[in-house]
């Protein structure tokens, strides 16, 4: 082989590797090479779709409570074929509603929902006029900021034969849709401030057009930017309720509706007294049975003398068992103020526990059993520092900004529940 | 494509480690970019979780943790997508290999294709907490497509790389095996070319190391073929020669005393000038029946214990006559020990008689031959025939022992007897060398193994004065 042929060849490949090492640079940084991943096809149909039809400067809207999906598909008329809901804002602030028809492979626009409100608060699809298809429940407000004061309205819409319809309309703060009398169908129950300023409860039975069954005012209660929760659901294993938790200053105290004889009621007439608590606890369904519970704040056994600002207190949740006060303790936690951590006591020690006196809630608890006085648990918070030197048989439950929280336990006896 | 043989097979192994070499190479750093770019992006990811703080709302979840370029999901522990951060429901359950990872408390990672689309995605899970009590699990849902793209492109270009080595290595091996191929060819038609009978022919070219050696081999070979053959012509030429001179005397007296009419004393020259010629005949016929025996080792020793004293004396007496006619003088130094070997006590005669005779054949006239016995080493005695005569040159001293060798063919003989001589002393573990010089002399030593040494018999010394 002739010597110029090795020149020719040893300069291609040279020319080669440093082409690819101006163009190819196989270390680059990996994070700026991901992507959203793609919509299924059939979403980025009806995302294109959509996109065709809204105005130029609308964004599509979530709901501000609820379901926050923006795209809800559904079969509203219960043809069988599904229809997509998308609510925008135009750039005057308007709410507006489209209504599209899956037709094939592709959506056809049906119906546009020219809405009265500025902010979509909530967008809920549920049969409520009971004629087995689902109807369009839609709240919206005037109001732009977070406060629950103002004045909402709900809208039920029908949609039929490609046509939105507006079944009723009527103002409202909080709603909700269950049966609460138990004949297995729907109620819709408002919440909202009457005429004369108090806090106003009425349930709705849909026969024609909406019926009011029964309606109630809160006791000494106005405006119901009060209230910081209201759930709606079983309260007793064969009754709905609702619950609003109410602040009072920054204590709290709750209300229970349930309708009894086809009557709405509170039944807690004296509701701050049977359901103060000095803190503000949010009641939901905390043990998972499907029942709601009601949260109560509880000074432990030993704290009663020292000042409420350094009390750690336990969070018990009771059950309502009928009468007018709270008596079924199903758990009793202690929540960190903070939500750093929540310790569960196991059901069989529950009310069998207190914390030392000589804790800190913010550097050291110890449970004790109440009778013995032995120590069970314990939560401390370490530095980095001690946690890195620490010894003993530490779980860590928290962890943040070089703090250390982390859980002892007496493994003879598991007072805490895993 | 390369033909069968050397070239191919040196061609094919050295691709072969090349190919090897490359392919592992590549594999691990195919792995190695793989590894460090899945890596990263699943770091990415979970630094992502690493600094955020788990919000105190639930609705705040996909807000808290949105990450530009990946989709945030919030599944219940079940795996039911609760919260995504595209405008759609994700209305299946998700089930994959992060989920658990995720719910034993790490950082569970999967890598596959996104159900719906097909798309290659990673998924990076950690369960969370709201307020240190309810537990979701927070999902990222990135695309890999470029980041395969990329793997894909640096795959290609590190193949092509690999591709171009292996055809740079296929080159230089095919130039390699040509380097060690081609004067192996060459060689195999010059010695095609030997074998068919053709030894003027030599290999050339100047070729390093073995096969530098390999055709000087050849060609050394060739010349032994050629000289060796020269030297059988000789040998033929000589020994005709040889034979027909008394064939020519006894064919002539026969024939004369045939056609009768001569007297007895006549007649008596006549037979006896036959009988000489036919001696003559009888001895060189002898020499080539003792070459041959030696040749095809059938030789047979009749070993005894001779005194070598008495061996060379007989060698001398033997010689008397042929030494008087050029007033040659014999000389046996020491006279007064005796050396006693384990030989065939004829067969060492024929060997000094041989040594003897071609030392008066090579002396001018009133010269001296000198026979010495002398012990050397322990058990090894030397018998050195040293003459004054014409010495043998260099160029020739190593071809004097070889059978049919001649210095100068046309003086007569067959060439055998050295060759026979150093044949003989072999065979009584012996060796034999020659010393010479041109114009100086020759000196013959033969070396044999001693069996024992006796002081000199007065019978003996005074028989030698």
């Amino acid at each position: 082989m002739s010597k110029s042929i090795w020149i020719k060849l040893f300069a291609a490949v040279g020319l080669l590797f440093l082409l690819s090492a101006c163009s190819f640079n196989p270390l680059a940084d990996p994070k700026t090479l991901i992507q959203t991943p793609e919509l299924p096809s059939d979403k980025q149909t009806l995302s294109s779709i959509i996109s065709s039809e809204l105005p130029e400067g609308a964004s599509i809207q979530s709901p501000k409570n609820g379901n926050g999906s923006k795209i809800q598909t559904v079969d509203l008329d219960g043809d069988g074929t599904s229809e997509t809901i998308v609510f925008y804002q135009t750039t005057t602030g308007r709410i507006v509603g489209l209504i599209f028809e899956k037709s094939g492979d592709t959506w056809v626009k049906k119906d546009t929902i020219d809405s009265a409100g500025f902010t979509l608060e909530s967008v809920e699809i549920t049969d409520i006029t009971n004629d087995g298809h689902r109807d369009l429940i839609v709240g919206y407000s005037n109001d732009t900021s977070n406060s629950e004061s103002s004045q909402k309205r709900l809208v039920i819409y029908s949609y039929d034969k490609g046509k939105i319809s507006i079944v009723d309309d009527m103002p409202y703060s909080y709603y909700s849709i269950i049966d609460m009398d138990g004949d297995g169908i729907n109620d819709l129950v408002i919440t909202k401030i009457n005429n004369s300023g108090y806090v106003n409860i009425a349930a709705y039975r849909y026969k024609a057009g909406f019926q009011l069954i029964s309606s109630m005012d809160l006791v000494n209660t106005i405006g119901s930017d009060h209230f910081y929760n209201v759930v709606a659901g079983k309260v007793t294993a064969n009754q709905n309720g609702i619950i609003m938790d109410q602040t009072l200053g920054v204590s709290a105290f709750s209300h229970l509706i349930v309708m009894e004889d086809g009557q709405l009621k509170d039944v807690f007439p004296l509701s701050r007294q049977a359901t103060y608590k000095d803190i503000q606890i949010t009641s939901e369904d905390v043990n998972n049975d499907g029942i709601l519970e009601i949260g109560m704040a509880e000074i432990p056994e030993g704290w009663e003398n020292i000042a409420p600002t350094e009390i750690p207190r336990f969070t018990s949740y009771y059950q309502w068992s009928g009468g007018a006060d709270l008596t079924k303790l199903v758990s009793q936690q202690y929540r960190d103020e903070q939500g750093r951590f929540v310790i569960k006591l196991a059901p069989e020690w529950i009310g069998k526990v207190t914390i030392d006196t000589k804790s800190n809630k913010n550097q050291d608890l110890r449970f004790i059993l109440k009778d013995t006085g032995e120590k069970v648990a314990e939560v401390r918070f370490f530095s980095e520092n001690e946690w890195n030197n620490h010894s003993g048989d530490w779980e860590i439950i928290a962890q943040n900004r070089g703090q250390v929280i982390a859980l002892w336990e007496n493994s003879k006896i598991n007072v805490i529940q895993n | 494509m390369i033909k069968k043989g050397m070239t191919r097979q040196i061609v094919l192994h050295y691709f072969i480690v090349v190919f090897l070499t490359i392919l592992l190479v590549e594999l691990v750093f195919l792995f190695a970019i793989r590894t460090y770019y899945y890596d990263g992006i699943s770091n990415y990811l979970q630094s992502s979780f690493d600094n955020t703080r788990a919000p105190a709302n639930y609705r705040d979840i996909v807000s808290s943790y949105s990450l530009d370029k990946a989709e945030v999901q919030v599944l219940d522990l079940k795996g039911n997508v609760l919260q995504n951060s595209t405008a759609f429901i994700v209305d299946k359950p998700v089930q994959t290999g992060d989920i658990p990872q995720a719910l034993s408390g790490s950082t569970g990672r999967w890598i596959g294709k996104q159900a719906g689309t097909g798309e290659d995605v990673m998924a990076v899970t950690r369960m969370i907490k709201i307020n240190g009590d309810k537990e979701y699990l927070v999902r990222y849902v990135t695309s890999l497509e470029l980041v395969n793209q990329k793997l894909f492109y640096i795959t290609m270009v590190s193949a092509g790389i690999g591709v171009i080595i292996l055809i740079v290595v296929l080159m230089v091996s095919i130039g390699l095996a040509n380097s060690i191929v081609k004067p192996i060819n060459n060689i195999i038609g010059v010695s095609t070319l030997m074998a068919k009978g053709d030894f003027n022919v030599r290999i050339k070219g100047n070729y390093p190391h073995e096969i530098g050696e390999l055709a000087a081999t050849l060609n050394y070979m060739a010349d032994e073929i050629v000289r060796s053959n020269q030297i059988k012509d000789d040998f033929i030429s000589s020994i005709s020669h040889e034979l027909r001179t008394p064939l020519t005397g006894i064919k002539g007296w026969s024939e004369t005393l045939v056609s009768g009419g001569f007297d007895p004393e006549e007649t008596k020259l006549g037979m006896s000038i036959i009988s000489k010629e036919t001696e003559r005949l009888i001895g060189l016929v002898e020499e080539m029946l003792d070459f041959s025996k030696l040749q095809q080792n059938q030789m047979k020793l009749v070993i005894g214990q001779v005194n070598l004293k008495e061996i060379l004396q007989e060698t001398m007496l033997n010689v008397w006559a042929k030494a008087e006619q050029k007033q040659i003088k014999l000389v046996l130094e020491p006279g007064d020990a005796s050396y006693i070997v384990q030989a065939d006590g004829n067969r060492l005669k024929q060997v000094f008689l041989n040594l003897v005779d071609n030392a008066i054949k090579f002396s001018p006239n009133e010269s001296t031959i000198k026979l010495v016995i002398k012990e050397l080493a322990p058990e090894r005695v030397r018998i050195v025939v040293k003459d004054s005569g014409i010495g043998i040159s260099t160029e020739f001293l190593e071809k004097v022992k070889d059978r049919f060798f001649q210095v100068n063919p046309n003086q007569g003989g067959t060439g055998l007897g050295l060759a026979i001589t150093q044949q003989i002393v072999q065979l009584h573990k012996g060796e034999m060398h020659i010393e010479s010089e041109l114009d100086h002399g020759t000196s013959v030593m033969v070396d044999l193994p001693l069996l024992e040494k006796k002081p000199a018999t007065p019978d003996l010394t005074k028989e030698a004065n």
